[in-house]
């Protein structure tokens, strides 16, 4: 036996668990260290969880308290036909019915033009809720009628037609003879919003 | 505990050390660690200068200097007395030509051997300490006197002299013949002249021999308090003390003293051991602490994160159950609120023109048309809005600046006008004049009302005013006619989404 080997031999028990409390001590060291950093940075990530879930819950917040404030005035819109696919059929057929109701002289003529989409706007312009937007331009012509039968006419429209629109422009003219009544010549712009995908 | 044997020429004694003191023992415990010292006449000590080796090469030049020197003992030991890295290394060759009465002693108990020490380097290594350079050393014994003489911090000489009777008057026979013979041999040998001979220490009870050196013109040595005999060791205390020590210049072999190296090592190993559970607990603190703290921070955020989510996901399930999108409610409502509630109505735009002619009766509406233009068009054939915003805004002056500060959440959206215009005719003949103050009765009335800007009016003064003429012109179409922009009603903040 070598000359090491017989002052080793007695001792190795201790040298081994010397040796393997030294590596433990690495081990335990360097293990807590980088246990320590992955701690934090798991509640770094938790931290950022809980930061973009309380974000969530103010953007739910709001949103509910939008619907809880809006919902009323939402739903008279859908009822009204704004919400959705756009029932021009009914439009028309509504104002026919709503002008026959009203025997006026038969002199009503009008034409719905297709759906077009307003110019669309950048999502944080003022202007951005008119986005998706479609307006339907209905040119309105009625002549031989009086101020007050047209006010009576509009407020009609207002009270029955049960259509989203607002009268965008008109052209009110009387004839050359005072009592031939009037001739008008209005653009009704309707409007639909489509549901989202 | 800690035990010397100490063996010279008539036998061996052992000494114990109990609260710093040795005493003196008949034998020694099992258990016990054996340090044992040497002093006999086998014992030799001598000096050399070590080339300059590392290393392999100086263990193998020093392995065969003491092979040469003790060929037939394992006993031996090459300690380094002087020198280092750059100066010249002085080695002590010391060991003992036969070692039986060391041997035959240690193989009489089963016991821990330190090591093994011949007492001529042990009194050299101790007179070094106490920095004592040149010295004649005289330890007596009860047969046996021990003399080492140290020049320069160097052993030059080592004698163990027969002592017929320790107690003897005698000059031949007393330990100071010895030491004036050691001096006449000193000179002989030149190492120290007459004159420049050091003092002597003597290691016992002085009187016996201090005035026969008087005499012989040596000088002895006061006693250092370090040296001072001590229980039953009494001068060999200060020895056996350096001795526990373990200093350089052990003589037996490895084996011999395997056990007491693998104690050693034990020990240590278990030292190592503490250290690294020490080391555990100063390196690992800091961080151990810290991640306790994380532990309660994650334990805390959990609870919350989980809170939060189930608040998210009632939240998220009540939006759900009204079936609404909730993006598309602000949209529609808003579109609805900006777009179709404050547009004026052409019942109101009637009612408006009418209320400017109502107190006229001889005049009618002949035309009137508007319109709702889009942001940027122009208003009545080529004019602009005049927008009046310092009347809608304050200046912050608490911030320092000039900035305006917005005080309208409904100012983001640009404000909206009609464009409305209309001409008159009249049913009966008037003069000129009762028609200009007609026109100035319904833009008197007109400009009255709340945000109305007219820009064609007809009863305006001609040097400001469009003038239009011709002959075949209708010049009433032109002079009749009124254009202005009118606000459209403006929303309350409560009232947009």
């Amino acid at each position: 036996m070598s000359a090491y080997g017989i002052v080793l031999k007695p001792a190795r028990v201790a040298l081994i668990l010397f040796a393997l409390s030294v590596i433990l001590t690495f081990i335990v060291i360097a293990g807590l260290d980088r246990y320590r950093i992955e701690k934090a940075q798991r509640i770094l990530t938790t931290e950022k969880r809980l930061s973009d879930t309380r974000e969530e819950i103010r953007k739910l917040t709001f949103d509910l308290d939008s619907i809880k404030k809006l919902a009323a005035k939402y739903k008279k819109l859908s009822e009204l036909g704004f919400i959705g696919e756009p029932d021009r059929d009914g439009w028309v057929q509504r104002l026919d019915s709503i002008y026959r109701d009203t025997r006026l002289p038969p002199t009503l003529r009008y034409t719905l033009a297709p759906p077009q989409p307003i110019n669309p706007q950048l999502p944080d312009s003022p202007l951005s809720y008119q986005n998706n937007v479609s307006h339907h331009d209905l040119a309105l012509e009625i002549a031989g009628i009086h101020e007050i039968e047209l006010i009576d006419f509009m407020n009609k429209l207002k009270a029955d037609w049960k259509t989203p629109y607002r009268v965008e422009t008109c052209q009110i003219a009387r004839e050359a003879e005072v009592l031939a009544g009037l001739q008008i010549k209005c653009t009704v712009q309707v409007y639909s919003l489509p549901l989202k995908p | 505990m800690k035990t010397v044997l100490f063996i010279n020429s008539s036998g061996p004694r052992y000494f114990r050390r109990e609260n710093g003191v040795w005493h003196s023992i008949d034998k020694p415990d099992h258990s016990d660690r054996l340090w044992v010292i040497a002093n006999l006449p086998e014992e030799t000590l001598d000096t050399f200068k070590l080339p300059m080796l590392f290393g392999r090469d100086r263990s193998s030049f020093i392995a065969r200097r003491l092979a040469a020197a003790f060929p037939h003992s394992q006993y031996c030991a090459a300690a380094v007395l002087n020198g280092n890295w750059l100066n010249p290394v002085t080695a002590a060759l010391n060991g003992l030509t036969t070692a039986e009465a060391v041997t035959s002693e240690l193989e009489k108990h089963d016991m821990t051997i330190a090591g093994v020490w011949g007492i001529s380097l042990l009194l050299t290594l101790m007179t070094r300490h106490l920095s004592i350079k040149d010295v004649i050393l005289a330890m007596p014994s009860v047969h046996f006197l021990r003399i080492v003489v140290l020049q320069d911090g160097i052993p030059v000489l080592t004698r163990c002299v027969h002592r017929y009777s320790e107690d003897s008057d005698h000059e031949n026979d007393s330990d100071a013949n010895e030491i004036l013979r050691t001096r006449q041999h000193l000179e002989n040998k030149r190492f120290f002249e007459r004159e420049a001979m050091p003092p002597v220490l003597y290691l016992a009870d002085t009187r016996s021999i201090e005035s026969y050196l008087t005499r012989a013109g040596l000088t002895l040595m006061p006693l250092p308090d370090q040296l001072s005999p001590k229980g039953d060791a009494a001068y060999l205390h200060p020895l056996f003390e350096l001795a526990a020590t373990s200093p350089r210049g052990q003589l037996a072999p490895l084996q011999l003293r395997a056990s007491h190296l693998a104690k050693n090592l034990r020990h240590a190993a278990y030292a190592g051991m503490g250290l690294s559970l020490l080391a555990v607990i100063v390196f690992g603190q800091a961080n151990f602490r810290t991640l306790i703290d994380l532990f309660g921070r994650e334990q805390t955020l959990s609870r919350d994160l989980q809170k939060a989510t189930d608040e998210r996901e009632q939240l998220a399930a009540r939006i759900s159950a009204t079936g609404m999108d909730p993006a598309l409610v602000r949209q529609a409502t808003r579109f609805s609120a900006l777009e179709l509630d404050a547009s004026p109505s052409p019942e109101s735009l009637l009612q408006f023109t009418a209320g400017a002619i109502a107190s006229l009766p001889q005049v009618r509406i002949k035309t009137l048309s508007y319109r709702f233009p889009k942001s940027g068009e122009r208003y009545c054939q080529g004019q602009t809005v005049i927008e009046v915003p310092l009347l809608k805004r304050k200046i912050d002056l608490s911030t320092g600046g000039s900035t305006p500060a917005v005080t309208d959440e409904t100012e983001d959206t640009p404000p909206r006008y009609t464009e409305l215009q209309f001409s008159i005719l009249l049913t009966e003949t008037l003069s000129p004049e009762a028609q200009i103050e007609i026109k100035k009765r319904i833009s008197t009335s007109l400009k009255a009302r709340d945000g109305v800007q007219l820009m064609q009016d007809p009863a305006a003064f001609s040097l400001i005013n469009t003038l239009k003429g011709g002959f075949g012109m209708d010049s009433t179409q032109t002079e009749n006619l009124w254009c202005m922009s009118i606000p459209w009603r403006a929303l309350q903040t409560r009232e947009l989404p």
